[in-house]
């Protein structure tokens, strides 16, 4: 039972982690709160949704679609959203406030396509459903996949940002936004490209989730968003490692919270986390204390 | 036959009326800590705590409306205290984030209290608030802060949300102000919880959640938060918005959430301050001709 418990809270942690991943990312670098990434989440599970139980699309090919729309909404937010206000003197409250606008189109454009129910995925077309034995626990095969899954990504993320020459701009983007364009950085492309990186990573994090849980519905992205802006605060904010393991402790914190006490208080455990770690180290437990007092 | 014409509109939509009136005052909760510079999206948690406790009060120890009122109102303004100076110390998003995480505590707390009604939430609480308290409340408030802005306190508020390090330099005691506003925020709030239990009569805690807070957020920075008046005017515009765009059905929201977006990436300043938008051409030549003139005008 115990044991069923620790593989239920890493598979969850892990898809924490991812979530929170891109929204570590471009807090990180642009100092920006993405209150979209929940809504490009949600469409990437109700997307797979229809694709399979609508279309009849093999897994597979559904996952491929929703990463290419999920990437192209990444883009539109950016255009739409955050590059207009992008050297604008308003501070940080206007691309909080847009982003949550387009997220409330988002959702309930998905509302209109998708109609308001919760839908469950059909049975033939979801891969992985067998149940493997670990430690006396039986496991189900989806949420292995959903942790290994996370784990790789992050993995590549985490390469990306370290290695490549996309990732050697967005460091220089990180350390100053003007130096980084007087080094030939094409600043507007890279925060382009960050964007559409970040949803694609939520919106696999929602054809997994959905699948993994058997559930999606036009609203699973408010409760996610807050359990991500939970995991950036407590790994700190822009720290990639730190998402995987804010992910991992939100999520041992609640199933210990179900275990433990009573499933009743599972959302508020997060906050209970939450708020003693920002009273203890405001910066996160592997974040910079870089911004974070003045 | 104007007035007929007046009472029919207000029969119609009274309660439409009334949100207008709380939607603003809500959004001048938010506006007194941004004004410091502080985001505080805490005004929903508040909210329910000004809520469950003037109901409970009136429920189960039959205290008269008013002192219910005023009594959740300092019950919501010493928790404000309490948890303040520890909160206040966060910037920025982290502040955010946290005041997120103590609405959803009170949420939780109201969700999981048997006394308070559980998810089934609180019924038969006494009716006793009519529309226009609310707008009497709103109008003191728009008077106060007429006075606040024009006032020492007031100038002190603006300067620790410009720079606080200045501000402390200054000489102005930069945490006490912070906590002041957190409070002020917190128990205009509170009243209009209070205001909406005796209202609508009926009390469940999902009216308390996370999409309510950012709404309010969303009215403040819509409106522009250079005055009160920004606030005020979001509050107003967005709250009928829906109401205004009913024809258009199940695109309604959709045309909504649009119209938010396109004010805000055209005025990030609010749109109080939409004559940036004609004026801006001139003011950038007038800034090159004078660098230094227009820092405080802005």
């Amino acid at each position: 039972m115990l044991s069923q418990q620790i593989i239920n809270a890493l598979s969850q942690g892990a898809f924490y982690a991812l979530f929170a991943a891109g929204l570590t990312l471009i807090f990180g670098v642009l100092d920006i709160l993405n209150m979209a990434h929940g809504a490009v989440f949600m469409w990437g599970a109700m997307l797979s949704w229809y694709l399979m139980s609508t279309l009849g699309v093999s897994f597979g090919f559904a996952l491929l679609i929703t990463i290419v729309f999920c990437g192209l909404m990444g883009l539109l937010l950016e255009h739409a959203a955050f590059r207009p206000l992008r050297g604008r003197s308003s501070g940080h409250l206007p691309p909080i406030v847009s982003s949550l606008a387009l997220s409330i189109v988002l959702v309930h454009v998905a509302e209109k396509i998708f109609g308001t129910r919760v839908v469950r995925y059909p049975d033939d077309a979801v891969p992985f459903t067998k149940y493997v034995d670990v430690g006396g626990a039986q496991v189900s095969m989806l949420h292995v996949v959903l942790m290994i899954v996370a784990l790789v990504l992050m993995g590549a993320l985490w390469y990306m940002v370290a290695r490549t020459r996309l990732g050697r701009s967005i460091r220089a983007l990180q350390e100053n936004p003007k130096v980084a364009r007087l080094m030939g950085v094409d600043v507007d492309r890279t925060i382009a490209w960050m964007f559409v990186i970040a949803s694609v990573l939520a919106g696999i994090a929602g054809v997994f989730l959905g699948v993994a849980y058997n559930s999606a519905s036009p609203y699973m992205g408010h409760w996610v968003d807050l359990k991500g802006f939970a995991v950036i605060i407590l790994g700190g904010m822009g720290s990639i490692p730190g998402a995987l393991l804010g992910g991992l402790l939100i999520a041992f914190a609640e199933i210990g919270t179900v275990v433990f006490l009573s499933s009743d208080y599972r959302d508020a455990a997060v906050f209970v986390v939450l708020v003693g770690m920002l009273v203890l180290k405001p910066s996160g437990l592997l974040g910079s204390s870089r911004e974070v007092r003045a | 036959m104007t007035m007929q014409a007046v009472l029919d509109f207000l029969g119609s939509y009274s309660h439409l009326v009334y949100l207008v009136a709380q939607n603003a005052v809500l959004a001048l909760s938010v506006y007194i800590t941004l004004m410091a510079g502080q985001l505080s999206i805490a005004c929903i948690g508040f909210m329910a705590i000004g809520a469950y406790a003037s109901a409970l009060l009136s429920m189960n120890a039959g205290v008269p409306y008013p002192v219910s009122l005023l009594l959740a109102a300092l019950v919501s303004g010493g928790i404000a205290f309490l948890i303040g100076g520890p909160i206040l110390r966060l910037k920025g998003v982290y502040l955010a984030i946290t005041t997120v995480g103590f609405g959803e505590l009170v949420r939780f707390t109201a969700l999981n209290s048997d006394y308070m009604g559980g998810a089934m939430g609180l019924s038969g609480i006494p009716a006793a608030t009519e529309t226009w308290h609310v707008f009497a409340f709103l109008v003191l408030l728009i008077y106060g802060f007429h006075q606040l802005q024009r006032s020492r306190h007031g100038r002190a508020l603006v300067a620790i949300g410009r720079d606080e390090m200045a501000a402390r330099t200054m000489g102005i005691p930069i945490t006490r102000y912070k906590v002041a506003a957190f409070v002020a925020g917190a128990m205009m709030a509170s009243v209009t919880g209070s205001f909406a239990a005796h209202h609508s009569n009926y009390l469940s805690p999902s009216e308390f959640n996370f999409s309510a807070a950012v709404l309010v957020l969303i009215y403040a920075v819509f409106g522009g938060l250079r005055n009160h008046w920004g606030p005020v005017l979001g509050a107003v515009v967005l709250t009928m918005l829906p109401e205004m765009f009913r024809f258009l059905q199940d695109w309604r929201m959709i045309i909504y959430g649009v119209s938010v977006l396109i004010v805000v990436v055209f005025v990030p300043d609010g749109l109080l301050e939409f004559r940036k938008l004609f004026r801006r051409r001139k003011d950038r030549t007038a800034h090159a001709a004078a660098p230094a003139s227009g820092v405080h005008k802005a």
